[in-house]
């Protein structure tokens, strides 16, 4: 069993029923019904992504246009049904029953109708105004159903408008719909789905049981529903709602049902049966669809792996290849000529300005501004192949290997993002719907090597290893990716005694991939990533350059140095002297650091004649111990700033900070003491 | 279906149940690939229940055994949707051959 997440109606904001200006228009659907397509169809770049209040769940509001009125339109969180299996059905109806909204938008899939009419099942037994979005009719009619909409619409009792979201089509009808329903210019008379008729004289008992007890705005009918289905916050707020001997009664019916929440889901299946049969010709049983032919091959046991390892293989072949010689461009064409203009354009300022200008505000920006090609297209890379489909069956093929952690599937796709950037990837860690295995995943995202990482330590073992580079950058991000496994595996079994969650995981179909869908998925983490990481980092490099040069204007004399001098003893131990301590250091302000903090330390102006002096100064032990402990190292500030939001507390942060300091220090020296001994 | 692939060896079923007399309930894990059956009833906690119930997982509906290599997680198709399932949840769910 997957342990919830601390979720409680609570911090959800208090609603009250006020006469808006702007109509609240919320979207719900199903996952894969092409929701986040309709959103950004909708509102465009007119839009704002949040958090829900209290939560790490994304909120996503606009507004839009329809026969110059504005709306505001809410996108609720995806989910199956309505009932609080997770934090994200819990935010989508206590959203709906409290904010009371003008309209709900249901959006369903045409080409999964039977499944993701259940939650329009749970949806229309809600007070607010609801109509259908029928997506996917292309989808449909390439798997052959037929779909009779006027007669969904009769046997539903709601308007039911039919689109294609991916090609803006029936957008202008589906807003025409909205606007009568919410002028009353039509009417809805919504059929309703009924319990399993052997349930019936329960849900009457609990009814009586609790009726004048409910508290605002909860639907009687609706909470002695949700009882029965076993709904642990409802129950929960029943339970503290009515009188100890009432609540006894209650909880005896429940106790005689406990078979109830199939009762209450087939009642609404066989609505939804009934419907479908008087609305859709099905395709003959038997047809083989371009998802299973697929599928054979992708989900393959053995093939499934190889054809995961060629796209991640083309994933970062595509990023290199395009994003490297961005990179160095922006380098030079960009960010040193700004350093050179405000150097000359700062000639008369004291020298402390100019340092703080060029060293540390451009070199703190510079390295973000550099690094977001390399980002932007892993991103777009990434983004392709969610939208396809593909990631969930990534997903299903790792779920073997992610078990020894305790971890199943779906932690394996944010790790993944981590080659890219370790910010998004403990983000990424949100499609996980257990609390235990989201944090698991959040500790262990910092040891996948991230391109920042794997860049220093492409130039570094340049410089010392010369012809055997690749093979001891290969070697190190093993390492790495062992590391992850290890601490995976102890913190599985130290913290949640081996507990493991369940995997139950839709796989969507494959479909044509939709260019804005993936564009605007680009353009938010893009966003994301330079507001988190560009904040924290340009923060940090002001200070750490500020730490460089007091008091004496001199790196040897200043607090920094004075630190790393401090620290040498440990440092020896994996046989630093006090520069690469420091150098080590400076990368927990931006992995890139490592090399800069070098170059200063060194007073080598260009790469070149580092990789020089390094190679003299430095016997291989110490190089490859240096190596071993820049892949380890503790995660950059701002992956760390992350951590403490997504986990909810500075506490694991700092486990998170224990555990790669002291594996990075004890591997590292082993490493050192391996490699003297065997006269290295 | 799958089986009918000329490159058998690769994509081999594994059929990991002894035969239970037919009729008998016996857990989702045991089905072979291509296998239809009915689902019966769910062993598990609120949690997993929920969600599966939401998922179409009623009892008396059938269920297709899409890819079952009879370790790691499964593939079913239920009411037209594909689910992959871990071993762990597919051996709590009981079903009836068809």
């Amino acid at each position: 069993m997957s342990e919830p997440y601390p979720i409680g109606i609570a911090n959800l904001r208090e609603g009250t029923k006020l006469k808006r200006e702007i109509p609240l228009v919320a979207l719900a659907g199903q996952p894969n019904t092409g929701k986040s397509t309709l959103f950004n169809l909708l509102t465009g770049l007119n839009q704002h992504v949040g958090n829900w209040p209290g939560k790490t769940i994304e909120r996503r509001e606009g507004t839009f246009q329809h026969n110059s009125r504005s709306f505001r339109l809410i996108d609720l969180p995806g989910t199956y049904s309505l009932t609080a299996n997770s934090p994200e059905e819990l935010i989508a109806r206590e959203f709906i029953l409290r904010e009371q909204p003008d309209l709900v938008i249901a959006l369903v899939s045409a080409a999964n109708l039977e499944r993701s009419l259940y939650l329009v099942a749970e949806l229309i037994s809600l007070p607010t105004p609801l109509v259908v979005a029928l997506n996917m009719m292309d989808v449909a009619e390439l798997e052959g159903y037929r779909i009779d909409v006027e007669l969904l619409q009769a046997a539903l009792g709601v308007p039911v408008v039919p689109v294609v979201a991916t090609r803006a089509q029936g957008v202008r009808e589906l807003l025409q719909v909205v606007e009568q329903v919410l002028n009353k210019e039509r009417v809805l008379m919504p059929r309703l789905p009924e319990i399993r008729a052997d349930h019936r004289q329960a849900l009457k008992e609990i009814q009586n049981l609790i009726h004048g007890y409910i508290p605002a705005p909860y639907p009687l009918e609706w909470a002695a529903l949700k009882l029965l289905e076993g709904d642990a916050e409802l129950t929960r707020l029943v339970r503290e709602s009515l009188p100890p001997e009432r609540w006894e009664a209650v909880h005896e019916v429940l106790r005689a049902h406990d078979d109830a929440l199939m009762a209450v889901a087939s009642g609404r299946y066989e609505w939804i049966n009934r419907i479908l049969r008087a609305a859709v010709t099905r395709p003959p049983i038997g047809q083989i669809g371009l998802t299973e032919r697929i599928d054979r091959f992708a989900t393959h046991p053995i093939l499934g792996l190889v054809i995961l390892a060629l796209v991640l293989g083309g994933v970062f072949w595509v990023t290199f290849t395009l994003g490297s010689p961005l990179q160095e461009w922006l380098e030079i064409q960009v960010v040193e000529r700004l350093a050179e203009f405000a150097a000359t354009s700062l000639a008369a300022a004291p020298t402390w300005l100019q340092g703080l200008v060029v060293d540390g505000i451009i070199g703190g920006v510079g390295s973000v501004i550099t690094f977001l090609p390399i980002l932007v297209i892993f991103f777009a890379a990434f983004g392709l192949l969610e939208d396809i489909g593909y990631m969930a069956r990534a997903a299903y093929v790792m779920d073997n290997f992610m078990h020894l952690m305790g971890l199943h599937g779906k932690s394996f796709l944010p790790l993944f993002l981590g080659f890219g950037c370790n910010v998004p990837a403990v983000m990424g860690t949100r499609v996980i719907d257990s609390w235990s295995a989201r944090l698991v995943t959040i500790l262990i995202a910092p040891f996948v090597p991230c391109t920042a990482r794997m860049a220093v330590v492409a130039f570094l073992a340049g410089a010392f290893f010369e012809r055997y580079a690749t093979l001891v950058s290969w070697g190190l991000a093993l390492l790495a990716l062992s590391m992850l496994v290890v601490s995976g595996v102890l913190l599985n079994a130290l913290l949640f005694r081996g507990k493991r969650s369940a995997f139950i995981m839709e796989m969507p179909l494959y479909h044509i991939p939709n260019s804005r869908t993936i564009a605007l998925l680009v353009w938010q983490r893009t966003v994301a990533f330079v507001k988190k990481a560009g904040t924290v980092i340009l923060a940090f490099s002001v200070l750490v350059w500020v730490l460089s040069v007091l008091p004496g204007g001199e790196l040897e004399g200043s607090f920094l140095a004075r630190f790393g001098k401090l620290v040498e003893p440990v440092g020896r131990w994996m046989g630093f002297d006090w520069r690469l301590t420091v150098a080590l250091l400076t990368s927990f302000l931006a992995k890139e650091n490592a090399v800069a903090t070098l170059g200063v330390v060194f007073g080598a102006a260009e790469e070149g004649g580092l990789s020089q002096m390094l190679l003299t100064t430095y016997s291989p032990a110490v190089a490859l111990a240096f190596l071993t402990a820049t892949m380890l190292f503790i995660p950059c500030a701002a992956t760390l700033a992350v951590i403490k939001q997504e986990a909810g507390s500075w506490r694991w942060a700092l486990v998170n900070l224990a555990l790669m300091l002291a594996l990075s220090v004890s591997v590292s020296s082993l490493v050192y003491w391996l490699a003297r001994s065997w006269g290295w | 279906m799958v089986t009918s692939s000329p490159k058998s060896w690769l994509f081999k079923r594994n059929r990991p149940g002894r035969e239970p007399p037919s009729g008998a309930l016996l857990p989702l894990s045991e089905l072979a690939s291509g296998e239809r059956a009915t689902f019966v009833e769910l062993r598990g906690g609120r949690g997993v229940k929920g969600r599966l119930t939401a998922l179409g997982f009623t009892p008396g509906v059938a269920i297709l055994m899409v890819q079952n290599y009879g370790w790691g997680p499964l593939i079913v198709e239920v009411r037209d949707t594909r689910v992959a399932l871990g071993r762990h949840e597919a051996e709590h769910i009981l079903v009836r051959r068809s």
